[in-house]
């Protein structure tokens, strides 16, 4: 059975390979492009701990076939410093600030799903920061440091 | 599973399903191909849909109606204005279904095709008395929304068919709402969790208040999403009062066969179907204020 050439960007570098025609971008990304911030959770959309941005879109790393993402653009947790330098560092210092974190393995994808949120909304409201995180989960900390951090962050990337 | 191609036509993709044979699978936004079950059992080439021009757009006919192309995901459907204004209630529908990365990524086409019995988008397209055009090797075929389900994941396509766009008439004067009932809530926000009843109706009232036509989509609550049709002819031809809809919301009790899950006991269900129907009619025949906006208002 032949594998399918697909060619699209991660994190800005070209990248080509022959893939399996159901193989996960999750799995590519992890497993043969060695970028393994991106986390495998749930496995069915549920969790968030996947979360990628496909030209700019915040999508589930999980559920998406890699060769769906032929010609596109793909950002992971490795390559949000260069694609949104303001809001990735003005979250990272919120999440240590207001201890958005405990045990990191839901904070690649908090962090993903932010920026796609920051992005779109400069000053987002507590709602529209709950709202958007809805679908990434924390099994450790509750969300209470995790909106601050996000609402701190925001504030800081207006500046 | 073996095989994939990405035709760029509606032409090439149904000749590449008939070439898959009956184990070929078109692709869309791939949220239920690739969950692990769907996928392990992936046993025919895939047929991407991605690059079919023929299932993109979202556009008004020339009736006044909504034609929305399959391929178009939930968020696309959430946020378009010409659905917004065409009926409030079908957006808010579409932005309140799973996650944001879901609503990113699924479509309008692949959650029909699915036929999954607790969806929110049949519920409230079954009231709006939507039709979905479908494609296939023996040509094309206009089908009601409310017919597309059979069973658990059952459809009634055909294999080698292709839902390519729905179809939503206009009818002046209908006001619609849609309501969703969550008893297992996600993490944040009840509205992103798989509903135990989701309900739309649309009703149109007669010059003297009673119901001209009405139509009740109900999802969650049965085998797989269905019109209520026990619910409809106790409304037609009389006055919505708060008797009359209860009266409806109740006949439809015996018409159902839920599921036994984690969101609920059949005998719960039956229950909980008669509650939300009871209230989404409610909300779409409470009295208009002076600019014709009813609670629902017109479309919801």
């Amino acid at each position: 059975m032949a594998p399918v050439a697909v060619a699209f960007d991660v994190n800005g570098d070209p990248v080509q390979l022959a893939v399996e025609p159901d193989e996960l971008l999750i799995d590519v990304l992890r497993a043969r492009l060695g970028l393994t911030g991106t986390k495998l959770g749930c496995g069915v959309g549920a969790c968030g701990a996947c979360s990628l941005l496909v030209d700019g879109e915040l999508l589930s790393g999980c559920l998406l076939p890699a060769v769906l993402v032929d010609g596109r653009s793909v950002v992971t947790i490795e390559g949000l410093d260069a694609e949104a330098p303001a809001e990735a560092r003005a979250l990272r210092e919120a999440f240590e600030a207001e201890g958005g974190y405990q045990c990191g393995i839901c904070t690649p994808g908090q962090l993903v799903a932010a920026v796609s949120l920051l992005r779109r909304s400069r000053r987002p409201t507590e709602t529209e920061i709950r709202t958007h995180l809805a679908g990434n989960l924390c099994r450790c900390t509750g969300y209470a440091g995790i909106v601050r951090a996000v609402e701190r962050a925001a504030g800081e990337a207006a500046r | 599973m073996n095989g994939f191609s990405r035709p760029g036509s509606l032409v090439a993709a149904l000749r590449d399903l008939a070439d898959g044979g009956p184990t070929a699978r078109p692709l869309a936004g791939g949220t239920a191909l690739m969950l692990p079950e769907q996928r392990r059992a992936l046993a025919g080439p895939l047929v991407a849909l991605i690059d079919v021009p023929e299932l993109r757009g979202l556009r008004q006919d020339g009736d006044g109606g909504l034609r929305i192309g399959a391929l178009s995901t939930h968020a696309e459907l959430a946020a378009a204005p010409a659905l917004r204004a065409f009926s409030p209630a079908l957006a808010i529908a579409f932005g309140r279904i799973a996650t944001g990365r879901v609503r990113n990524q699924a479509t309008l086409g692949g959650n029909l095709a699915l036929a999954d019995p607790a969806h929110d988008p049949p519920a409230i397209l079954i009231a709006l008395d939507a039709r979905a055009l479908v494609a296939g090797p023996g040509g094309r075929r206009e089908i009601a929304v409310a017919d597309l389900a059979c069973g658990p994941l059952e459809s009634t396509l055909a294999p080698g068919e292709l839902l390519v766009e729905v179809r939503i008439p206009r009818t002046a004067g209908l006001r619609a709402a849609h309501e969703k009932f969550v008893t297992r809530a996600g993490a944040f926000r009840e509205e992103a969790s798989y509903p135990t009843v989701s309900c739309g109706v649309a009703v149109k009232l007669d010059a003297g208040g009673r119901c001209a036509c009405v139509r009740i989509g109900l999802s969650g609550v049965h085998r797989f999403p269905l019109r209520a049709i026990a619910s409809e002819v106790v409304l037609l031809g009389e006055q919505p009062t708060p008797a009359v809809i209860r009266a409806a919301a109740l006949a439809v009790h015996d018409t159902l066969e839920p599921l036994d899950d984690e969101r609920g006991s059949p005998r719960y269900k039956r229950e909980m179907a008669a509650v939300w129907i009871e209230r989404a009619l409610t909300r779409a025949t409470a009295p208009t204020d002076a600019r014709g906006n009813g609670a629902g208002g017109p479309y919801g």
